[in-house]
């Protein structure tokens, strides 16, 4: 008879077939309901949508229960289960390796299908909205595929197995596990939404504008969240992996730097579809690639075909996730080619000198660049594939392409908002870019003055005060017009992204060219200088319990409070973890870490120091973004797509 | 093709109505008003008389080929010119290292990649422990390991080379042992190479008898056995 701890297993394999087989009874009713205007059919759509959602939140809850009951019958529980773990790292150890990632991407994508559907629970016998489901309940199909199959999370483990070695010990030393994966995966799996309504649009033909408003906010959402996914994810690596930076171009950070960026694409060239008509083909595309790029990140990062520190073991996963990939840009390639006389945009650009040529100007710098980062991430993987070579592509290459695409996406956002539609005129521009260029002036002799030297940092603060000096001038005609409501809406809102968006690359010019470090040999009770900070070891702290040893020196920075960086090793693994130590200020951080081999008896110890200027203002541009995204979702009572730039809100013409 | 046509006309006529608003909204200044007011009607005309039955302007269709193709080629160019980039940019996979990308390693890293290839691309690893070495001059490690594999590809090399190789290698391994004296490899492979490279089982014998004292690995235990007897026939004779 099965006890307690043993019913997990079973349940949560039952909960997963019932999700299947609702997602598949939803597809079939989606399809012959719209194909043959059935709306009696059709009104079974949301029950099967509920069925697979409320399914999957059942094999959650299942995986969830026996992670906490540390059920070792199954296998995923082996794996990253251990009786050690503590609560908080082992409820997020279900998402800590592949088969519960993709178990947490279905529940994602099982709930916002539920949510597509109850939305448009009135409007679901509109052929777009039924396609457009259709759509998402068949990715939902390959995702219960997945967990059923390659990716079973609860598969039955070798018997006799009474602990394990519980999650990656990096997965389990910040509180930030908790966020970073969800909110990331809500930033991937909501791209589902726009491509459905895409494929929707193609497939009835009505390519016009009208699905861009459909979905326009649910790409808002999806985008927002991939960027505080990344941005999370930054500050994760910052803060466990010891190495004091934030982004390493590793496989699994382009995997998901590239689908943000064509998603930046298109959030910026939907508004020239939405107010010229043009761009139709561009993008669709763009939404392709983005989802698609989705699947071929969850390949490139699930499948263990990149040696990284985020990539899972060997799994079988890898030819199901390509192929996958592959029906998606067939179909979707073959649909665009389909309606290719549909898709013909009315409009033309009329001069290079207006928004939407600042915008055309933008969508080739954000596609060069996913385009050259994706080739440098997959280029091993082909070069080993074919010639069984085992090559890197090393961060100065993609540091080489950053460097000048970050310039000009500056540059574009110091001129763009100024732009009218059409064409712009030299004096108009003169007017509109004087202050914003004082900007950029300030900024270039406040920073020569606080002693910055270089071209591209020196160039990035320029660009960055000039930006800025744009993105507060809208800000400032709109909360002239409408108080506090000039922060909201889609251009306004925008504009707070865009100076979130500044303070980021100049936080990342000064903290990546104006670095100091220095490993110091601390002794007890010797103060060493380094910097102008002075740095006194005080002792070390040693505690074990039944997962870890961790010890950590007491570093005394500039007299004042005591800061531990530690080292953490996992008893059951095997695994020596450091754990840096941060001082953080507006100006600057110091980042300690201890460099191994740590002998306490000897009262002295390896400190490794860097003095990292500007590094929490990678933060609050992040968090800036956040909130931008919010107040660009907010309808507030914004123009219309056709008002003109600088035309007067409904409100105020009214009155 | 005349829905197309007619949606295009429909398009053109909105867009010279909200290019009045534009100007109103003091976006377009009168010239550039006029210039593109001109161009719009000019369109409309056209599409008009098109609809209307008469013949579409060859110019126009050849001119919208020469753009496509242009496009097309620049898109080829960008690609081929990006994979060009990309191959050469590329090198040498290390074991542990990530395809793409690279957080900057501390020396224990850098340690743990020149310890798989000791054997595998000795060259290589010399490389990865003269890197340590100049991060930390006193790895004890990077030294002894350094030292040894330089010590075993010397052998292949004949005259004052190997000469230069070994003293270079037995310096090498007293600073080794100088930095750290526990080290137990530092005092073995100094064994080894004074008794199997230059013939000195006197020299031998106290390096070898400290790394038997200080418990070598398991593995090697026969090994370090077995050249002690070798070293203690030699010192019988």
């Amino acid at each position: 008879m099965l006890g307690v701890e043993g019913l997990a297993g079973p349940l949560g394999r039952a909960a997963l077939l019932v999700g299947l087989i609702g997602a598949f009874f939803g597809l079939i009713a989606a399809v012959m309901g719209t194909r043959n205007e059935d709306e009696k059919v059709l009104r079974l759509v949301p029950r099967f949508a509920t069925l697979s959602c409320v399914s999957a939140i059942a094999a959650f809850a299942a995986m969830e229960w026996a992670m906490i009951t540390r059920d070792f019958s199954l296998a995923y529980i082996q794996k990253v289960g251990s009786k050690s773990t503590p609560a908080l790292y082992n409820f997020t150890a279900v998402w800590s390796a592949l088969e519960g990632s993709i178990l947490l991407w279905l529940l994602v994508l099982t709930c916002l299908t539920s949510g597509i559907v109850f939305k448009y629970r009135t409007r679901i016998t509109d052929p777009m909205v039924g396609w457009a489901v259709a759509t998402m309940f068949f990715v939902g199909i390959f995702f219960f595929i997945l967990t059923l199959g390659p990716a079973n999370p609860f598969a039955v483990g070798a018997p006799g197995v009474l602990d394990g070695p519980g999650p990656n010990p990096l997965l389990q030393n910040h509180i930030l596990v908790v966020f970073h994966p969800p909110i990331l995966y809500l930033g991937y799996v909501g791209m589902t939404v726009p491509f459905a309504f895409a494929i929707g649009a193609l497939i009835t033909g009505r390519v016009g504008e009208g699905w861009l408003v459909e979905t326009r906010r649910w790409a808002l959402f999806s985008w927002g969240f991939l960027t505080l996914g990344i941005i999370l994810g930054s500050w994760w690596s910052y803060e466990v992996l010891g190495w004091s930076g934030v982004w390493a171009w590793d496989p699994v950070e382009n995997a998901s730097f590239i689908p943000w960026l064509t998603g930046t694409a298109y959030i910026h060239s939907v508004l020239v579809q939405e107010r010229r008509g043009m761009l139709r083909v561009w993008n669709l595309s763009l939404l392709v690639s983005t989802f698609s790029l989705t699947i071929l990140g969850t390949f490139l990062t699930r499948s263990g075909v990149l040696n990284s520190v985020h990539a899972f073991s060997e799994s079988s996963i890898g030819p199901y996730l390509l192929s996958f990939f592959a029906i998606i840009v067939v179909v979707s390639v073959a649909l665009i080619g389909w309606r290719g006389q549909k898709l013909h945009s009315p409009g033309t650009i009329d001069s290079p000198l207006s928004r939407e040529g600042a915008f055309l100007a933008n969508n080739v710098v954000f596609s060069v660049f996913a385009f050259v980062v994706l080739l440098g991430t997959v280029f091993p993987l082909i070069i080993e594939a074919f010639q069984n070579r085992q090559l890197v592509v090393g961060e100065p290459f993609f540091d080489k392409l950053a460097v000048p695409a970050g310039l000009t996406l500056l540059f574009l956002m110091c001129v763009a908002p100024v732009l009218p539609w059409r064409k712009a005129s030299g004096e108009l521009l003169a007017d509109r870019l004087f202050w914003p260029a004082w900007g950029g002036i300030g900024a270039l002799a406040f920073s020569v003055g606080l002693g910055a030297t270089g071209f591209a940092p020196l160039l990035t603060f320029a660009l960055g005060g000039f930006a800025g000096g744009a993105a507060l001038r809208q800000l400032v005609l709109a909360t002239r017009r409408q108080g506090l409501r000039g922060f909201v809406g889609r251009a306004n809102g925008g504009m707070v992204v865009h100076i979130g968006v500044i303070l980021i690359a100049v936080a990342l010019a000064a903290s990546n060219s104006y670095t100091h470090s220095q490993e110091l040999l601390l002794k007890q009770g010797v103060v060493a200088t380094f910097d102008g900070h002075t740095f006194e070891l005080m002792g070390f702290k040693e505690e074990s319990d039944a997962r870890s040893t961790v010890v950590a020196a007491m570093v005394r920075v500039d007299g004042g409070k005591t800061y531990t960086p530690a080292i953490t090793k996992y008893k059951s693994i095997g695994t020596n973890i450091g754990t840096p130590s941060v001082k953080s200020s507006f100006v600057k951080d110091i980042y300690l870490t201890i460099e191994p081999p740590v002998k306490v008896s000897s009262k002295t110890a390896k400190i490794k120091v860097f003095i990292k200027p500007m590094v929490m203002w990678l933060w609050i541009g992040g968090g800036l973004m956040g909130v931008g995204t919010v107040l660009s979702a907010f309808p507030g009572r914004r123009r219309k797509p056709t008002d003109a730039t600088s035309a007067l809100v409904p409100s105020e013409t009214s009155a | 093709m005349s829905d197309e046509l007619r949606h295009e006309q429909q398009f053109l006529l909105r867009s010279l109505r909200d290019l009045d608003n534009e100007r109103a909204a003091g976006d377009i200044d009168d010239a550039d008003y006029a210039a593109l007011r001109d161009g719009y009607i000019a369109r409309t005309a056209a599409i008009t008389r098109e609809l209307a039955g008469a013949e579409v302007a060859t110019s126009a269709i050849s001119r919208g080929w020469v753009r496509r193709m242009l496009v097309v080629v620049c898109v080829v160019a960008v690609g081929a010119g990006a994979g060009v980039w990309v191959a050469r940019q590329s090198g040498q996979r290390l074991p542990g290292q990530s395809a793409s990308g690279a957080i900057e390693q501390s020396s224990s890293g850098i340690l743990a990649s020149a310890r798989q290839l000791n054997f595998s691309d000795p060259g290589k690893a010399i490389e990865l422990y003269t890197q340590v070495l100049k991060l930390e001059p006193d790895n004890a490690e990077a030294l002894t390991y350094r030292s040894w594999i330089l010590a075993l590809t010397a052998r292949a090399a004949t005259g004052s080379v190997k000469q230069l190789a070994l003293v270079t290698a037995v310096n090498d391994l007293l600073r080794a042992q100088k930095v750290d004296n526990e080290y137990p490899d530092a005092h073995c492979f100094l064994g080894i190479v004074y008794f199997r490279f230059l013939n000195s089982a006197s020299l031998a014998k106290p390096q070898l008898d400290t790394c038997k004292a200080m418990n070598p690995p398991e593995e090697v235990q026969s090994f370090v056995d077995a050249i002690v007897a070798d070293v203690d026939k030699a010192l019988a004779k």
